[in-house]
C-alpha cells in the first residue's frame, strides 16, 4: 500500500475512510487494509491498542462484533518502527486458517496502517452440528497418510488440529502436519472433517 | 629446575610472575621442586602455604597459626583432584568463615607431592564491611530485591541457592548474597532476560544492590575450526578443485558461544541434535578438518549462533523461541532444506557438503530467520512471489552477513565452494547481482529469487555498501538490515497467496519511514528504494 507523502491524522483511534488510502479485495470490493495515516496515540497495550483500532473501524472494514469478538493475539513483534500486532480469527475455538488482521504501530503506539482478511463466513459456521458424524484425528491423520503415499513408519506426524477452511464456502478440517524426515520434507494436509476428502495439501519444507 | 631441600622457597630461584590483576601480588611461581612427603596432598599444600607467607601474599593466615584471628583470612584446603601428572589441592581464602568469591590458590604437586607449581587468585585486602552488622539483608530479602533485576518469580526449575561470600568488587571486598537460580523462559522472550538460564547474581548484603548478573550457563568455553565462509574465498581461489587438499591458512579458528553446558554443538540458537553420530566435548575442543566427524556441525553450530547474536545486537532478541535443531549431514543429496514444522535445518550432502559452505547455512538460517518473524512465510505454492521473496532474502543476508569477508572477492556470490562440487563444477551457485526484472519471472522460487536479491543488494550498495570507508559499509550494511527485517512484519497477515513484489516494496518503504524520527514524512531513503526496484520493473501499485 503507497503511502502519500503526507499523511492524515486522527486523534483518536477511528479514521475517515474516504481521507485514508484504502486497499480493496479484487473480488468482493471489501476494505482490506488502510494506510496514509496517524490514529491516536492510543493508550495501553499495543494489542489493547491495535484491538481498540479494529473496533472503533469495524464498520470500514465491515466486521461483526462477533468477528472482532474471536480475535486472538498470535504475535506483537517489536521493530525499529515500532510494534506490528497480528491477531488470528477462531471460532468456538477453531482457528480460521489464513483469517488474521495485522495492526501497524509507530513508537509511541499511533497505528499508521492495518489489513484485515478475516471470514464472516465461518463467523457463522455451527461448528457443533459440522463437527457431527465426522472423521476422528486418527481416520484424518490415515487419510494424510495416503495421500503422501508413506505409512506411519516413515512419517512423523507433527501435530494434527481441527480448523475452519474458508474457501468458496466454511468447512471444517483437520490440518495434518506430516514429516518425512529421510526426504528432508514436511507436509500440510487439510483433511474435510465430514467427508474425510483431501481438500488442500502442502510441501511446505522449503530450499 | 630447582630443587628444594624443604618447602620453603626462595623466591630468587623461583619463576615468579605478577599476578595479571592485582597489583603488588604473585600470580604463580614455577621452576621448583620441593621433596617428596608422605603426607596428604592438602596437608602438603598447608605446609607450603605456611612456609611460604612471602610468596602467598598477605592479609591471610593458616588454620593453627597464631595469627588466626578474625582479623585476618584464613586458607583452607577446599579441593584435590588427581590427575596423570599427580595432585592439584586448591586452598579457598575465607574470612570469618565466609568465602572470598574466586580467592583461590592452587598447589601443583608430582604424584610423589613434590610441588612444582603455586597459582594464586588470593585477594590481598580485608574486606570494608563485615558480616553482621545491623542492616544485613536476608536470604529472602536479597532474592527480592533480585526479582527488580531479574524476574524470577514463577520461572524457578529448582529452589534458588543463596550463600554469603565476599566479592572483590571495584578495589575492595563486598558482603554479597551469592543467588544460583534455574530458570524456565518467560513468553513472550524480549530479552535475554527472559531467556531460560541459569544464573548466578550478586546482591550486596547491606544495599540491595545487584552488583553482577551472570549467565551461567554460559561459562562454557569453547573453540572450534571453521571456513569463513568457504574455502575459496578464503584462498582466493576460484578453481578451486572440489577433492584439493585444503591448507590450513583456509581455516579460522572460532569462539563458539552460547553453548550450553553437555559437551554437544547445543546452545541457545542451534542445537546440532538431528546429526548422525553427533560430537561430544566437555573440554570444549571442537577442531576438526574437512572430512573428519564434527567439522560440519561446527561450521552449522558456529554461523548460526553468529548471525543470531549479530541480530541480538542489533535489537532483534528473541527472535527464536527456540533453538534450531540441525542434521549437518542429512542424506537429501545436494540440497538443503528448512522444516518450519519441525524447526529443523538438514544440510545436504554432496561432493562438497552444503555446510562446508557457509552461505548455504546462512541462507537456510535466513528461512528460519524469515518463519519467526511472520509465522507460516512459505506455507502457499511455490512459483508465488512470496516465496521467491523468501529466496532473494536468504541469499541476500548470506552475502551480506559477509559482505566485508568477500569485499574484494567474490562479494555477491552464494554457494561458491558447493559450486566446486557441481558436475561439471560451477563458480556459484547463485548471485545476488543479477541484471533479472519482472519481465524474467519464471515461476521457479529460486530464479525469480533472484530479481528480489538483486534489489536489495543494489540498495545495500547505494545506502553506502559501495564505499571505501569500513565504517560507511558497515552503517550501511546496518540500515539496510534493520529496513529489510522491518519489513517482513509488514506482510505478517494471512494473505501470502496474493502478495506480489510490489506489496513487498510498499513494507520496505513503511519500513523506512516508521523507523525515521519523523513519520509524517517519506522515509529518508524512500526516493533510493523507489529508484531501485522500479529499475527492476517493482512498482508501488495506484501510486
Amino acid at each position: 500500500m503507497t503511502l502519500p507523502e503526507h499523511l492524515i491524522v486522527f486523534p483518536g483511534a477511528r479514521i475517515d475512510g474516504r481521507r485514508v488510502r484504502v486497499e480493496r479485495e479484487p473480488g468482493t470490493g471489501q476494505a482490506s487494509g488502510v494506510g496514509g495515516f496517524l490514529a491516536g496515540p492510543l493508550p495501553g497495550a499495543p494489542e489493547e491498542a491495535a484491538y481498540e483500532f479494529l473496533h472503533a473501524n469495524q464498520r470500514l472494514f465491515k466486521s461483526t462484533p462477533q468477528t472482532l469478538r474471536e480475535l486472538r493475539v498470535q504475535h506483537v513483534s517489536r521493530s525499529p518502527a515500532g510494534y506490528h500486532v497480528v491477531f488470528q480469527q477462531v471460532h468456538e475455538g477453531l482457528p480460521v486458517e489464513e483469517a488474521q488482521a495485522s495492526v501497524h504501530l509507530t513508537r509511541d503506539k499511533r497505528v499508521h496502517a492495518a489489513r484485515l482478511r478475516l471470514s464472516p463466513q465461518a463467523a457463522e459456521l455451527d461448528v457443533q452440528a459440522m463437527a457431527r458424524d465426522g472423521i476422528n484425528r486418527d481416520e484424518a491423520i490415515s487419510i494424510a497418510l495416503q495421500r503422501v503415499r508413506v505409512n506411519r513408519a516413515q512419517a512423523e506426524v507433527l501435530w494434527a488440529e481441527r480448523v475452519i477452511l474458508a474457501e468458496k464456502e466454511a468447512v471444517i478440517a483437520w490440518k495434518v502436519s506430516l514429516a518425512i524426515r529421510e526426504r528432508g520434507a514436511e507436509w500440510l494436509l487439510w483433511v474435510d472433517a465430514r467427508s474425510g476428502r483431501v481438500l488442500r495439501q502442502r510441501q511446505v519444507s522449503i530450499e | 629446575m630447582h630443587k628444594l631441600n624443604g618447602l620453603a622457597v626462595p623466591l630468587n630461584r623461583a619463576r615468579v610472575r605478577a599476578h595479571t590483576q592485582m597489583r603488588g601480588v604473585i600470580g604463580s611461581a614455577g621452576g621448583f621442586l620441593t621433596p617428596p612427603a608422605r603426607l596428604k596432598p592438602s596437608e602438603v599444600a598447608l605446609r607450603f602455604a605456611q612456609a611460604n607467607r612471602e610468596l602467598l601474599a598477605r592479609a591471610y593466615a593458616l588454620p593453627g597459626d597464631r595469627r588466626s584471628t578474625p582479623a585476618h583470612a584464613l586458607l583452607q584446603p577446599a579441593s584435590v583432584s588427581r590427575s596423570p601428572v599427580g595432585y592439584h589441592v586448591q586452598l579457598q581464602q575465607t574470612y570469618q568463615d565466609i568465602p572470598i568469591y574466586t580467592g583461590l590458590a592452587t598447589l601443583h604437586m608430582t604424584r610423589e607431592r613434590s610441588v612444582y607449581l603455586y597459582t594464586s587468585d588470593l585477594y590481598p585486602e580485608l574486606p570494608e564491611v563485615e558480616a553482621g552488622k545491623a542492616g544485613q539483608l536476608s536470604a529472602a530479602q536479597a532474592l527480592e530485591a533480585l526479582g527488580g533485576v531479574l524476574p524470577w518469580q514463577g520461572r524457578t526449575r529448582l529452589e534458588p541457592l543463596c550463600s554469603q561470600v565476599y566479592l572483590p568488587y571495584e578495589g575492595s571486598l563486598r558482603l554479597v548474597w551469592c543467588v544460583d537460580l534455574s530458570l524456565s523462559a518467560r513468553t513472550p522472550i524480549e530479552t535475554d532476560l527472559s531467556r531460560s538460564a541459569d544464573w548466578r547474581a550478586f546482591v550486596d548484603a547491606y544495599s540491595g544492590q545487584v552488583l553482577q548478573l551472570l549467565d551461567t550457563s554460559l561459562y562454557g568455553r569453547a573453540w572450534g575450526r571453521v571456513f569463513y565462509p568457504n574455502p575459496v574465498v578464503s584462498l582466493q581461489d576460484r578453481d578451486l578443485p572440489w577433492h584439493a587438499q585444503v591448507p590450513a591458512r583456509a581455516y579460522r579458528r572460532v569462539r563458539l558461544a552460547r553453548l550450553d553446558e553437555s559437551g554437544y554443538l547445543a546452545g541457545a540458537y542451534a542445537d546440532t541434535g538431528a546429526t548422525a553420530n553427533r560430537v561430544q566435548r566437555p573440554d570444549g575442543m571442537f577442531f576438526y578438518e574437512r572430512g573428519q566427524t564434527g567439522f560440519l556441525e561446527v561450521m552449522a553450530y558456529c554461523f548460526v549462533t553468529r548471525v543470531m547474536e549479530w541480530l541480538r545486537r542489533l535489537g532483534w532478541s528473541g527472535l527464536f523461541a527456540r533453538p534450531l535443531r540441525i542434521n549437518a549431514g542429512a542424506p537429501l543429496g545436494d540440497y538443503s532444506k528448512f522444516l518450519p514444522q519441525s524447526w529443523e535445518v538438514h544440510l545436504g550432502t554432496g561432493r562438497v557438503m552444503d555446510a562446508e559452505d557457509a552461505s548455504i547455512i546462512l541462507h537456510e538460517l535466513a528461512h528460519a530467520i524469515q518463519e519467526a518473524q511472520v509465522t507460516g512465510w512459505g506455507n502457499c505454492h511455490r512459483d508465488l512471489p512470496v516465496r521467491a521473496m523468501g529466496e532473494g532474502f536468504a541469499d541476500w543476508l548470506a552475502t551480506l552477513y559477509f559482505a566485508e569477508a568477500r569485499r574484494t572477492f567474490h562479494p555477491t556470490y552464494v554457494g561458491d565452494w558447493d559450486a566446486r562440487g557441481y558436475d561439471p563444477p560451477a563458480h556459484y551457485l547463485r548471485r545476488v547481482d543479477m541484471d533479472k526484472t519482472v519481465a524474467d519471472w519464471q515461476g521457479q522460487e529460486h530464479a525469480d529469487g533472484e530479481i528480489w536479491s538483486a534489489a536489495l543488494w543494489e540498495m545495500y550498495l547505494r545506502l553506502g555498501g559501495d564505499s571505501a570507508q569500513e565504517k560507511t559499509r558497515k552503517r550501511a550494511r546496518h540500515t539496510a538490515l534493520q529496513i529489510v527485517l522491518t519489513s517482513h512484519l509488514y506482510l505478517s497477515d494471512g494473505r501470502r497467496d496474493t502478495l506480489t513484489y510490489s506489496h513487498g516494496l510498499s513494507a520496505l518503504l513503511d519500513a523506512d519511514r516508521f523507523s525515521s524520527a519523523e513519520v509524517t514524512s517519506p522515509g529518508p531513503h524512500a526516493e533510493l528504494i523507489r529508484d531501485v526496484f522500479a529499475k527492476r520493473s517493482i512498482e508501488v501499485e495506484n501510486p
